[in-house]
């Protein structure tokens, strides 16, 4: 790498320190929401060898356990922004050494910024996956660590035994480092240069035993970028963009090495436009996808899950509020038992106010297993966490389990609560909260004095009534539970919202 | 001379490997607490190795199976017996017929203790050695994963038959074997790809759409004898959920119907008996000689207002193979109304003694019921009792034969109460049942942590070979 002199290198420094800090700002201010679903569609990372083992057990495996342990953080306050900041300074750094490596004399951030665009683009929807960056930060890695083997019979090794490898570890990012050697050769030495194009068929080999197997995800996951998303969700282009700018880099930089080995493009100027033109096109990417309502959602959800209820409130209310949003709404100013007083407030919706329609949607189950809870619908509350758990990876995700583990211990199912109450001793940000419900565990009186639980366990009917309307059900609750607010709250507004939909029908 | 050194070091480290029972441990008047609970269980001979977990304190411990002067030493790593298979399998065949005898050594704060030693018996006969079963969460109304998959029950080794990853994520269910044979099976595909997909002797053909106005779907399934015949009931399925009680789900049908289908002619046969709006009829079996098919049969009443009070009676009638026509009349062996219960899941052993069926208070999916239990009808005698030592105070429902009518396995809730697991049991020839034994894994805590459920366990004689990309290009052929 070219050595620059010393003065320029702390002004190197200062501009990244400010960068990285620039960054971390903007994606703490304007994009925190976006963070919590990271966290929880990466899969539930446990602290098991067994669990390393099963993610060694497919291709990205290594990536796949590596993101799970990165994104567990993400639902933490500051650090989904600063470890998704890290991450984009590694890409940027990276990305940097390649193109020095390939073309010392020329100064090239343009590739660069464009990958830590994409990254920070990609991870607004919370459906990428974390080892799809780690992917793209190993590809690079792996092509500069080649770039820096002289001997041949090294570099053949490195192909032969590397490559497939890191095609196990690393999934279809390994295709991508394979195509980038072989194009670095061909353009270096176009008559012998053609042998190393035996690295791409030498990274799908592995892939494609796997593939072949039974057990196995579709052709997609196989060898796309897809296998960087969630699965069950088809992404679209974009999951493609950070790949085809790390190939064209290495195209664009490689031919420009062979056309015009001693080109000169390290002043100011050029730098600045470059990093102007990657900005613009983040920009105009960012302001598309991170639309206002988008960003609503996102943000409703998020002060949901973290239980900020006063902030939950204030935002969630405005004219063009959809009924999910309202539903937010109404389960903010029922925690703070404020509902009766302001639920008119927001009740364009009628009775769809206070439930929205539900038809299989994981977004909606979430919402709605808290809104059944609050009330005191054990049951469906359970039934909808479990249908919202299983919209992720592995069918796996610690709010869920956490909620399950409660209304298990409600219904009566101990053993089932002992089970995820082990599940999450396992994992670091749950253990606690799990570890303290062992005392709950066939112990009916503790969860009767318990001042959480014990409102709720009084709720649950002991004979089998079934789950009939909305109406009914909280009859049932107040029959069993009489004394219970958030039940009466509910049942007197939803039968006004009845009411008032009724006559507005006459 | 190095190579004496070498066998000389390896014997030491064979030899400081080795332990042996302790003599002078002091005797316990309690049985060990082993997970999953081995104690008095009976197993066939080629079963794989009884892992299992002793739960009890300690710090060390040793387990020591005997029969006669042949003595198999396990000690305990992490708390688990990790029997190796070749060692079992030998010391067992050895047994067979017999029992061996167990003994649990525990050392804790220095001293080691006996506990009560017990027997596990070996039956005389084997059990088929494969089981076909599909592993799903336990969820009531979505799914992500799933898929039928097979296991080698002699040793640990499991392969998926197909799943749902590469079938945009339908449903698959309801896999079913002639004769336990895996030449001739079917299974169903539900939402996309959905369709009955029948495997005759290397073929594969898909059946999708209404058999006709009156069969408008296809679900549960049982092989004629002769493999040519399948019959199916045809039911409208719907489920609701309880707020309390202990029960979970309540699944029912709101209107169902049998017929036999021809596998050959692509025909499906019914009657008014089997057919009749007045009456729930459903899950249908045929006789071990193919004569009689078995059904239950309940009243129909207003659905899901009197869902608690549909009582399925088991019930028969007369098959004809040879005109592919059924008899005129419909006898009863098991009469809901009079017993208070309801039947469903008959299943008739291939020698034609026996017929199993799942006991519970009302309803045809069992599934879900706490209530639910395993009862055995005496076909000679027509006399029904509950298989006591089978049950427990959790759900038993669906059941399966081996093909020497010796063994059967079953899905129980008896674990946790939530994910179902699959069990085996010996029944002897004056069906007798054994205590039953939990499908052993490589590790025993699997069965607890594991978060899937094993749904319809399906004893079969050899290994499942569908060519899986075939059946993918298949399904995808609308």
């Amino acid at each position: 790498m070219q050595q620059l002199p010393k003065d320029k290198n702390l002004t190197h420094i200062v501009c990244e320190s400010v960068g990285f800090v620039l960054l971390f700002v903007f994606l703490q201010v304007f994009c925190e929401c976006y963070w919590y679903p990271v966290g929880e569609n990466n899969g539930l990372f446990l602290c098991t060898s067994n669990y390393f083992f099963q993610c060694l057990a497919n291709p990205a495996g290594l990536l796949t356990y590596a993101g799970a342990f990165v994104a567990q953080f993400f639902v933490l306050p500051y650090c989904g922004a600063l470890l998704l900041t890290l991450l984009c300074f590694i890409v940027y750094k990276s990305a940097q050494a390649l193109t020095q490596k390939l073309m010392p004399t020329a100064s090239l951030p343009f590739f660069s910024l464009l990958l830590v665009a994409y990254t920070i683009l990609l991870h607004i929807d919370a459906d990428y996956h974390i080892s799809g960056t780690l992917a793209l930060i190993s590809c690079i890695i792996v092509v500069l660590g080649y770039l820096h083997i002289e001997k041949k019979i090294l570099k053949a090794l490195f192909i032969v035994v590397l490559i497939p490898i890191f095609s196990w570890l690393a999934g279809p990012a390994a295709i991508v480092a394979a195509a980038s050697i072989a194009f670095i050769e061909i353009t270096a030495d176009i008559k012998k240069g053609w042998l190393y194009v035996v690295a791409i068929p030498l990274a799908i080999l592995p892939l494609w035993l796997w593939y072949i197997q039974p057990n196995t995800e579709t052709a997609e996951i196989a060898f796309l970028p897809n296998a960087y998303f969630y699965h069950y969700m088809s992404p679209g282009t974009k999951v493609w963009y950070p790949w085809k700018v790390v190939f064209a880099m290495i195209v664009i930089v490689a031919l420009m090495k062979r056309i015009k080995p001693d080109i000169k493009s390290n002043g100011k100027t050029t730098v600045f436009i470059q990093t102007v033109s990657a900005v613009t096109i983040f920009v105009m990417n960012f302001t598309t996808s991170h639309s206002k309502s988008t960003y609503q959602y996102f943000e409703v959800e998020h002060l949901r899950k973290t239980e900020q209820w006063t902030k939950l409130e204030a935002v969630s209310i405005g004219e063009n509020s959809p009924s999910i949003t309202i539903n937010s709404y109404n389960l903010a100013v029922q925690k703070q038992e404020k509902l009766a007083e302001k639920v008119f407030i927001a009740h364009r919706y009628g009775p769809g106010s206070l439930y929205t329609p539900y038809a299989g949607q994981p977004m909606l189950a979430d919402l709605l297993s808290d809104i059944y809870l609050a009330h005191g619908n054990i049951a469906m509350s359970q039934k909808l966490a479990m249908n919202y758990m299983l919209s992720h990876e592995d069918a796996l995700d610690g709010r869920s389990l956490l909620r399950l583990i409660d209304t298990n211990l409600l219904l009566g199912h101990h053993d089932v609560a002992e089970k995820y109450i082990k599940k999450l001793e396992d994992t670091w940000l749950y253990r606690d909260a799990a570890a303290s419900r062992r005392a709950f565990l066939y112990n009916d009186k503790a969860l009767a004095q318990d001042t959480r639980l014990g409102e709720l366990y009084r709720c649950v009917p002991k004979d089998s009534t079934v789950v009939n309307s909305v109406v009914a059900d909280l009859e049932t609750i107040l029959r069993t539970n009489p004394g219970f607010k958030p039940a009466k709250d509910f049942l007197d507004i939803y039968n006004k919202l009845l009411e008032e939909n009724n006559q507005s029908y006459e | 001379m190095n190579r004496l050194l070498y066998i000389f070091l390896f014997s030491l480290l064979i030899a400081s490997c080795d332990v042996d029972e302790p003599k002078d441990a002091r005797r316990l008047d309690e049985s060990p607490s082993l997970f999953p609970d081995y104690t008095g269980v009976t197993v066939p001979a080629n079963l794989a190795p009884l892992r299992c977990r002793l739960l009890n304190n300690a710090d060390e411990a040793i387990a020591v199976v005997q029969f006669g002067e042949e003595r198999l030493l396990e000690k305990a790593k992490d708390g688990c017996f990790l029997f190796d298979i070749a060692p079992w399998q030998e010391l067992m065949s050895k047994a067979r017929g017999k029992s061996v005898d167990v003994r649990i050594y525990a050392k804790s704060n220095g001293t080691w203790s006996l506990y009560k030693p017990f027997a596990i018996n070996v039956a005389a006969e084997d059990i088929d050695p494969w089981m076909a079963y599909r592993l799903i969460t336990p969820t009531n109304e979505l799914w992500y994963e799933m898929g039928i998959y097979q296991r080698d029950i002699t040793s640990w080794e499991e392969k998926a038959v197909i799943t749902n990853k590469r079938l945009d994520h339908n449903c698959m269910n309801c896999h079913s074997f002639h004769a336990q044979n895996t030449d001739r099976m079917m299974l169903h595909m539900r939402q996309s790809h959905g369709g009955t997909y029948l495997f005759t002797d290397g073929e594969m053909k898909k059946i999708s759409g209404k058999m006709s106005d009156s069969i408008p779907n296809l679900v549960y399934p049982s092989w004629h004898p002769n493999g040519r015949y399948i019959a199916f009931s045809s039911n409208d399925i719907t489920q609701m959920f309880h707020m309390g009680g202990g029960n979970r789900v309540e699944v029912y049908d709101k209107s169902s119907d049998v017929c036999v289908y021809d596998v050959d002619n692509h025909q499906a046969l019914t009657h008014p008996l089997l057919h009749s709006d007045q009456r729930f009829e459903t899950q249908p079996t045929f006789s071990a000689d193919g004569k009689t098919l078995y059904f239950c049969s309940a009243q129909a009443k207003e659905m899901p207002k009197d869902y608690n009070k549909v009582r399925y009676s088991l019930c028969s009638i007369a098959f004809d193979a040879e005109r592919f026509a059924f008899g005129e009349t419909v006898d009863t062996l098991f009469n809901a109304e009079k017993e208070g219960a309801s039947a469903s899941f008959p299943r008739v052993s291939p020698d034609g003694k026996w017929l199993v069926f799942t006991h519970h208070n009302y309803g045809n999916f069992p599934i879900w019921h706490r209530d639910a239990d395993l009862w055995m009808i005496n076909l000679a005698t027509g006399e029904a009792r509950p298989m006591k030592t089978a049950n427990s105070n959790n759900t038993e429902s669906y059941h399966s034969w081996c093909s020497n009518s010796r063994w059967m396995a079953f899905a129980s809730r008896r674990n946790d109460g939530f994910y179902t697991r699959a069990y085996l049991i010996y029944i002897n020839d004056k069906g007798e049942e054994s205590k039953p034994v939990m499908l052993p894994q490589e590790h025993p805590d699997f069965n607890k942590e594991f978060m899937c459920s094993y749904n319809i366990p399906e004893l079969i004689q050899k290994e499942i070979t569908i060519n899986t990309r075939e059946l993918e290009s298949l399904a995808r052929k609308e």
